[in-house]
């Protein structure tokens, strides 16, 4: 069932396969990171974009 | 004696309809209309800690929805408080702020966004929001005539400059009784619109040609892409784009004619094998790989467990898409690393993730739109071309048991 076919022995189909791989866990970790931001971003928000005329002069 | 087989396989599969990818669609398609729902139903951001955090001793009296007068406890009148909504890069944006009796804006805050977050990020690190506060009812606070905009966030600082605009305006013209200038909601059709326009001619033109004219032409318009599409504008077709769509954000098309022409050539230009003329023809990031792709001799390659691939890619897109819709913020989950090249803008994840995409592409001949893209045809036919063969196998088997 799982035989590799003759175009995929060797080290490169193996290879890319890897590497790609961890792109996608590195577009896993990046989503995951993106969305505790924004789960915690309601008080942030205000506190970071809170600007004042005093505090710009 | 052969011949009649592929009749006969035909008509054996013709009246079972549904087949396992297409319950899959339907499940997808049921589970992002839930997800729709339960988005819908989160609920808008609160004004009242803007409020409090500009006037702390004093109380706030709501006049409308998104305008509140703001009196000392002696009761004398402090200023006015007002809430502006514009069209940003991924959705609306928010912005409250308090203005006092002489028609100044005192402080501001933004409420809400949806933009992409590093982006968002960069507009607070230029500073932007200090270029707003201070601006007083004479000001136009238009961007382009009293505010510039920061560079490669085009779109947010529009989007945060109007909702100032409309919220100071408000005050004045309703509060303050105070003439200020007309309001021009000016069409911005410039270069890139223009562009992206001859982008999609050029592309469905070339399909016209053959051999070394058509390879040129190809050539001619990913390197247009690439420099700027990608460099000068980084302006590229992105998630965040059909995730507006899927949560029902119309920006105004005044100052977003470019997302409109875009989503248009997208739906109209069809490639023949491909699933629309951009991706092939003038997509920068493509174009980027595929240049990689030419000095390092590129080409497909074999894979192992390429089962494994198709479906990681397809699912981390469905969980992108399903984020943005919880979360009701198209950018939020737009992965593509499309500005970390392009702006050098992103999570220290995208850095790394580009890093590994331009050197395979050296080898691979474009890994991430194989591989990677959430917009490829892997994931976009998976997902969303085959909702309407669906409508149209299930009407055929509805419609003759409604007329029997």
């Amino acid at each position: 069932m799982a035989q590799s076919s003759p175009g995929t022995r060797g080290v490169g189909p193996t290879l890319w396969s890897l590497l790609l791989m961890a792109c996608v866990i590195l577009v896993v970790l990046h989503l995951a990171n993106a969305v505790r931001s924004e789960a915690s971003g309601g008080e942030d928000l205000l506190e970071s974009t809170f600007t004042t005329v005093e505090a710009t002069r | 004696m052969s011949e009649p087989l592929p009749v006969v396989e035909a008509k054996r599969r013709k009246p079972t309809g549904w087949r396992k990818q297409d319950a899959i669609r339907v499940s997808v398609v049921a589970w992002l209309a839930a997800l729709w729902i339960y988005g819908a139903m989160r609920v808008e951001s609160d004004v009242q800690p803007f409020l409090q955090r500009a006037w702390p001793d004093a109380t706030h009296q709501r006049i409308d929805d998104d305008t509140y007068r703001v009196v000392a406890l002696d009761e004398s009148l402090l200023g006015y408080a007002a809430v502006g909504t514009a069209s940003g890069y991924g959705g609306p944006l928010r912005v409250g702020i308090a203005m006092d009796t002489l028609g100044l804006v005192q402080s501001l805050a933004v409420l809400e966004h949806r933009e992409t977050p590093s982006f968002f990020n960069r507009v607070l690190r230029d500073r932007f929001l200090q270029r707003l506060v201070g601006r007083s009812t004479d000001d136009a606070i238009v961007l382009g005539q009293d505010v510039d905009a920061v560079t490669g966030a085009t779109y947010t600082s529009l989007g945060l400059t109007q909702s100032v605009h409309r919220a100071a305006r408000r005050i004045a013209t309703d509060e303050l009784q105070v003439p200020v200038p007309p309001d021009e909601r000016r069409v911005v059709f410039g270069l890139p619109e223009i562009l992206l326009i001859a982008l999609f001619a050029l592309g469905v033109l070339q399909r016209q040609l053959r051999g070394r004219r058509k390879r040129a032409m190809r050539w001619i318009t990913l390197l247009t892409g690439l420099v700027f599409l990608g460099f000068v504008y980084n302006a590229p077709f992105v998630l965040a784009h059909l995730n507006m769509v899927l949560v029902g954000y119309w920006p105004e098309w005044q100052t977003h004619l470019y997302w409109y022409i875009l989503i248009l050539g997208l739906l109209l230009f069809k490639a023949k094998r491909e699933w629309n003329v951009y991706c092939y023809d003038f997509c920068p990031f493509g174009a980027l790989q595929e240049v990689m792709g030419a000095i390092g001799g590129a080409k497909p390659r074999k894979v192992r467990w390429p089962a494994v691939l198709l479906w990681a890619q397809r699912l981390v897109t469905l969980a992108a898409i399903s984020l943005a819709l919880v979360y009701r913020n198209p950018g939020l989950t737009s992965y593509e690393i499309f500005g970390t090249a392009f702006r050098l803008e992103g999570s220290n994840y995208q850095f790394a993730l580009l890093a590994v995409v331009v050197l395979m592409s050296l080898f691979v001949h474009r890994p991430w739109c194989r591989y990677l893209c959430p917009l490829h045809k892997n994931t976009a036919e998976g997902l969303f071309d085959n909702t309407r063969r669906i409508a149209r196998t299930t009407w055929h088997k509805v419609r003759p048991a409604r007329a029997a």
